[in-house]
């Protein structure tokens, strides 16, 4: 934020506060002055609504905001993100520098709060977050892999029943030959570290907070890591 | 029976009130219904119904004429006679769960179940010894074997080794159900036997708010060739997947209680229904689908009430895909612990006081976390327990004894007394696994704690009872062998 203006940065400011305040009017004035002022669109989202979510994020780790703040300021965030976008395409420089996740809950499962979760979360910390919702052919999350190229591919499960779909999704990743370029990432009530390790997924996240942790590592492992 | 339905939360005015709220969302709202030959019966019933989006809005009048005219009451005669079980007849009944993982409390560690895990599960719940267990489950899934066939080996497993009726073994697909009721066939001595038996049921689960799942429909559909016993256990988790308000999402928890029951209903009137569902709280910072929450009992209270409302056995969901149980999911406690006795206790209590029929979610750890035999050993003492709680006590000439008051006088004593001796057994509870010693005894004998003392007794059932003796003769195991070699070679993809 070097050499940017006191009143860029308080307006900035202003966003990320009310998106902690979960302040949708606030945000509406706010991001419709920043754009008024001509202020980078990326800069608004990273160091405005991000910034606020990341905050939101913090709260809901420690207990102090449940998840209905957490899922309230995310879509706000979004109210924000959709009045930007816009503005966004003449910019050379999209949010490219950003580790993108594939997020999914696979076949036959149409359980996602979780997944939603660590998608919110995911974003809140960096990442940029392709959410493919649930009940998802396996076929679709292959494609989508060629098509966005991930870093991560997410996928949750909460029936036993589905859990085998996870297995055919990594053993789809590799019979297209995608399996090398991008990490696989597992959670969901039934799964478990041995699962994982079973289907040959990279890592396994036992809650929200800990798939993030393992999201930062696999990336760190990739040689990208998250700034 | 003295302390017994006596207990009530809502009045007549605020049953009247979820009742009619239930109708208004069937006929506005209505409920996705994602299978052809369903859509098409609640048609022909006059239901609205929009074949695109496969919603079907169903009248008031419908619901409450099938609701009111489905069977509610049956009998499961499992292999062992002396061992059935009726729905509905107002006996206290307690059953376990079923689980994907095991526990272990001392180690407080957790793994996928075995086929061996079932066996021992079997053999304590079936024996003697766990006396307030009515009817068992396979409590874990054998992950030895692959799962795709999985729910037809835990059937074959139960069948072949429960002596009480088993229930709630848990169904992954109408492919493997055709193969476990094939079984069921020769299990039950034939088709028509099955019919009468009744030794298998199924549990819709709808995905509210308001929707079926196709394949549980299939099941039902397949099922319902059978007469065999059906119910719906919706969980409606207040905030998330229903209104955070109590009252909003008993309403619409109720609502989709109603709506398989017309279907069931549609589909073949001989089919018994089991009123089975119940909101959650669900903790909105773990996510966790409570059920130890002090919402929880007033949810139960309030189920208990509407089942009894439409003529059910007030029968719940407990955490487990049972329909013939009432109450009482345990807590939310990791441990035994003074929280998971609290929560467990408080509200058995409450739900016994209000008439439940029957308690549930035996040997569960937390709230659907795993299982444990310790914890089933725990549970069926609590039972044991309530159990002498809801039998009450007479008042008549024989238990006022008057007589005797007066025989033994000032400063006597009672204790040689034969009345005495003719009444303890059945006026007095004696633990097996609480504690009634004096703390320096309870010192010398080790300084235990319940959880373990349950383990003495656990390790003493398993040494009387396991493995378990078949219950099946040699014909019908080289049945169910053949059909599950059948399925493996059907089911299980070819590498």
């Amino acid at each position: 934020m070097k050499g940017q203006s006191t009143d860029v940065r308080a307006i900035l400011e202003g966003i990320a506060q009310a998106v902690v305040d979960l302040d949708e009017g606030e945000i509406i004035r706010s991001v419709k002055k920043a754009i008024d002022m001509k202020i980078s669109p990326l800069e608004v989202i990273e160091n405005g609504l991000a910034k606020g979510l990341r905050e939101v994020g913090r709260r809901f780790e420690v207990g102090q905001y449940f998840l209905p703040e957490l899922v309230t300021a995310a879509n706000l965030m979004k109210t924000g993100t959709d009045m930007l976008n816009p503005y966004i395409g003449r910019e050379s420089t999209r949010r490219t520098c950003m580790p993108r996740v594939l997020m999914g809950t696979v076949k036959g499962d149409i359980h996602d709060i979780g997944k939603n979760i660590v998608s919110i979360l995911l974003e809140a910390n960096g990442f940029e977050v392709i959410d493919l919702g649930f009940d998802v052919p396996t076929d679709i999350i292959v494609e989508n892999v060629k098509e966005h190229a991930p870093d991560i591919v997410g996928l949750s499960a909460l029936l036993t029943v589905t859990l085998e779909e996870m297995r055919n999704v990594v053993d789809a990743l590799k019979k297209a030959g995608l399996r090398e370029r991008v990490k696989v990432m597992i959670g969901g009530a039934p799964t478990s570290q041995r699962f994982a390790d079973e289907i040959g997924a990279d890592a396994y996240g036992i809650d929200a907070n800990d798939a993030v942790e393992k999201a930062k590592a696999l990336m760190v492992a990739k040689g990208g890591g998250v700034k | 029976m003295k302390a017994y339905r006596t207990l009530k939360l809502l009045n007549r005015n605020e049953i009247d009130t979820i009742h009619n709220a239930s109708l208004d969302i069937l006929e506005k709202v209505g409920m996705k219904v994602p299978n052809e030959t369903c859509l098409r019966l609640f048609a022909d019933a006059g239901a609205d119904v929009d074949y695109k989006t496969q919603v079907v809005k169903a009248p008031s009048s419908l619901i409450v004429e099938c609701v009111k005219k489905i069977p509610k009451r049956y009998e499961v005669r499992p292999y062992d006679r002396k061992k059935a079980m009726t729905v509905n007849d107002g006996k206290l009944k307690g059953g376990m769960t079923v689980q994907y993982f095991i526990n272990d409390y001392f180690k407080k560690e957790r793994r996928e179940g075995t086929t061996d895990d079932v066996l021992r599960a079997i053999a304590v719940g079936d024996s003697d010894d766990m006396d307030h267990i009515s009817h068992v489950t396979d409590f874990v899934y054998p992950c030895d074997e692959p799962l795709p066939v999985r729910d037809i080996y835990g059937w074959k497993l139960g069948w072949t080794y429960a002596k009480k009726p088993i229930f709630a073994v848990y169904m992954f697909s109408i492919n493997s159900v055709r193969y476990i009721l094939e079984m069921a066939k020769v299990v039950a001595g034939g088709e028509e036997e099955l019919r009468q038996r009744k030794i298998i049921d199924y549990n819709l689960e709808s995905t509210s708010p308001l929707s079926f799942s196709s394949h549980a429909l299939e099941i039902c559909l397949e099922f319902s060739r059978y007469n065999l016993p059906l119910s719906n256990s919706p969980m409606v988790m207040a905030g998330a997947s229903g209104p955070v308000t109590l009252a909003g999402s008993l309403a619409l928890c109720n609502a989709e209680v109603l709506m398989a029951a017309a279907l069931i209903y549609l589909m073949n009137p001989n089919i018994p229904y089991g009123y089975a569902g119940i909101p959650y709280i669900m903790d909105m910072r773990t996510t966790l689908c409570s059920f130890g929450a002090p919402e929880q009992v007033l949810f139960s209270l309030a189920r208990i009430q509407l089942a009894r409302y439409y003529g059910f056995a007030a029968k719940a969901e407990v955490g487990a895909n049972d329909p013939v149980l009432e109450d009482i999911d345990p807590g939310d406690s990791s441990l035994p612990d003074f929280q998971g006795g609290f929560e467990k206790g408080v509200r058995s209590a409450m739900a016994l006081a209000a008439g439940a029929e029957s308690v549930g979610g035996f040997g569960m750890v937390g709230a659907d976390q795993g299982v444990s035999l310790d914890q089933l050993v725990i549970d069926n003492e609590m039972m044991s327990y309530m159990t002498r709680v809801r039998k009450g006590f007479e008042i008549n000439e024989e238990t006022l004894a008057l007589d005797l008051i007066k025989e033994i006088g000032i400063g006597g004593s009672f204790l040689g007394a034969r009345h005495t001796l003719r009444h303890l057994r059945q006026e007095h509870w004696f633990p097996k696994i609480f504690n009634r010693d004096r703390w320096e005894t309870w010192r010398m004998k080790g300084g235990k704690d319940t959880l373990d003392r349950a383990h003495v007794q656990l390790e003493k059932i398993l040494k009387d009872h396991y493995p378990p003796e078949p219950m099946l003769d040699k014909d019908q195991i080289e049945r169910l062998d053949c059909i599950y070699r059948e399925a493996k070679r059907a089911l299980i993809p070819k590498k």
